[in-house]
């Protein structure tokens, strides 16, 4: 996470020679004033990609806005008709525009009710996955009439795992056509898909963010095409590798963005170490090539 | 339709798929691999297991060869009439050099009398199958010669029956030991003639693992043969165990009445295996 005020110099021009150009926000970038922060990163670095946030609804606001959460307005919606739910979203995206950010890490398609974990409680759709998939299509509709992309998270769905990815490693026993469903329809309407830390052991040894075997069947079986980013590499999940390492296995199963929340100092280092592994390795060149192409199709190199 | 099948699409299915053959396990192995390791009793059977879940790890992260035999590629190609392009093999056999460029995978194809390797792994061994449905897929199996080597058919006599058969595939497994590399996957052609046998034994090894031929009776004997083959004591590595083969697979075809054509087909751990289905 970039500072969010006093920026050095030092900083700005480490993140210019790295052509760091793609950034996740959270509240204490809000706090001062967002326009000129951003103004002066634009002007620093070579240009500006991605600028994105968790505007989720409820509990996970970046910017603050007095919004029901989305388990929430999904019931009032069925009780009251869709459009309630339309006008919660456009305000989301509305904000997000007010802001000129161009990226909402959301809808949060993960099968849930208010009997989810706690970290996931209230920020969910609910348990259909038939009912998640309507809900999100239309907040993902209402975004791109908005020009914001969005992102399905988090694959392969975080329903019935007890573990919060924040603090642990945890288990997925099995991943059900339920909660794929969302994935696969809602697959062609995004072009962004954000992976989570779980090991899903008739998948792979590894978790699915570092497990090709996962990647490949996102693209293959879900005929993905868009890009594949995962989720903050900094969670306790992964905390058993050293950065290097989850940079290195997030980069070779096949992802195209990796986000890093952690010290963007350590970052920097870390890439420092990483350079002539980097510059060696013939199947990250392969992987990086892929990811170019990827992002350079949704115009956001 | 058929426009879409470009020869540029075709070799840049056949590179991927080449390399991410060589490179990442089948999810269906691994899960054999990791139930294997729950029920071996044996220390060097785990021990050995453990070693081949390390690899493909290890192979997945470096992107490397899960095994410094990147085989002898052999492709099946499934089409209806609809989609017949003249000049595939070309195509297939230009993917497949680029793979073994891009890719570093061990050029291990020469020629058989002077021996001087052709560099590209190609040409690659191809076979056709027509389909009545739209359909053009193509299968590829990098098949390692480890276990090709060990491989045998035998033009058995119809009055030997189901216990010559099943004494043949089991002798075939016993000699081989450790050779072809187990834990392995059985593949077996019965009928046809001299040569169908054969492509029916490799044909058995296209099949998913885990599934049992249609016909119950097949099927049991599918079962009945694993079962034995297990009891041999090779283990995974050879090192001893209950795990010499994750598989048997049989395929059958009608023989002539004064033939049994028998042919085993040996797949190594490393059972490589892509389908693309492009249509």
């Amino acid at each position: 996470m970039i500072k969010p005020q006093s920026l050095t110099s030092e900083e700005l021009s480490f993140y210019r020679d790295l052509s760091f150009k793609n950034f996740v926000f959270f509240k204490e970038h809000f706090n001062g004033d967002f326009a000129s922060y951003k103004e002066l990163l634009k002007n620093k670095l070579k240009s500006l990609g991605l600028l994105a946030i968790d505007q989720e609804g409820g509990q996970v606001c970046r910017i603050k806005q007095d919004l029901e959460a989305p388990l929430e307005i999904v019931k009032k919606s069925q009780k009251e008709g869709k459009e309630v739910f339309i006008a919660w979203a456009e305000k989301i995206a509305k904000t997000l525009k007010s802001y000129e950010l161009n990226l909402n890490l959301a809808p949060v398609v993960d099968l849930g009710d208010e009997s989810a974990s706690d970290f996931l409680k209230g920020r969910t759709y609910g348990n259909d996955p038939k009912l998640v998939t309507f809900f999100a299509n239309i907040f993902i509709e209402i975004h791109k009439k908005w020009h914001i992309n969005t992102t399905l998270k988090h694959f392969p769905g975080l329903g019935e795992v007890k573990v919060d990815p924040h603090l642990e490693l945890s288990l997925k026993e099995r991943v059900s056509s339920e909660d794929l469903y969302p994935f696969k329809e809602l697959a062609p309407k995004v072009s962004f898909i954000m992976t989570t830390h779980i090991l899903v052991p008739e998948w792979d040894t590894f978790p699915v963010t570092f497990s090709q075997r996962a990647i490949k069947f996102l693209r293959e079986f879900l005929n993905y095409q868009g890009v594949i980013v995962s989720d903050d590499l900094q969670m306790g999940a992964l905390a058993r590798y050293s950065l290097s390492e989850r940079i290195i296995r997030t980069l070779v199963s096949g992802h195209n963005l990796i986000i890093f929340c952690g010290k963007p100092l350590e970052l920097v280092e870390t890439l420092f170490e990483l350079k002539s592994e980097l510059e060696k390795s013939q199947v990250i060149k392969i992987r990086v090539k892929e990811s170019l192409t990827i992002l350079e199709k949704y115009f956001i190199l | 339709m058929i426009m879409n099948l470009t020869f540029q699409r075709i070799v840049e299915a056949i590179k991927k798929a080449y390399i991410e053959a060589c490179t990442l396990l089948p999810r269906e192995i691994l899960i054999e691999f990791k139930r294997a390791l729950q029920e071996e009793k044996s220390p060097l059977a785990k021990r050995g297991l453990e070693i081949l879940i390390e690899n493909q790890e290890i192979a997945q992260r470096e992107g490397l060869p899960l095994c410094q035999d990147t085989g002898l590629p052999v492709v099946i190609v499934r089409f209806s009439s609809d989609y017949c392009l003249p000049w595939l093999e070309e195509a297939i056999n230009e993917g497949l050099k680029e793979a073994v460029k891009e890719g570093y995978l061990r050029a291990s194809v020469a020629d058989p009398l002077h021996r001087i390797n052709t560099g590209t792994n190609t040409p690659a061994v191809i076979h056709y199958e027509l389909c009545k449905e739209p359909t053009f897929e193509i299968w590829l199996m990098p098949k390692g010669c480890g276990s090709e080597n060990m491989s045998k058919l035998l033009m058995l006599s119809p009055a030997k029956g189901l216990r010559g058969i099943k004494s043949f595939v089991l002798e075939v497994v016993k000699e081989a030991g450790p050779n072809p590399c187990p834990p392995l996957i059985v593949g077996v052609g019965i009928g046809g003639n001299f040569e169908r046998s054969t492509y029916l034994a490799k044909r058995a090894l296209f099949r998913d693992l885990g599934t049992l031929n249609p016909d119950p009776f097949i099927a049991e004997l599918e079962k009945e043969l694993l079962e034995e083959i297990n009891q041999l004591n090779i283990g995974p590595l050879g090192f001893g165990g209950r795990t010499t083969a994750l598989a048997v697979h049989i395929e059958t075809q009608p023989t002539h009445i004064a033939s049994l054509p028998l042919a085993v087909n040996l797949q190594c751990h490393s059972a490589r295996i892509k389908k693309i289905k492009f249509i």
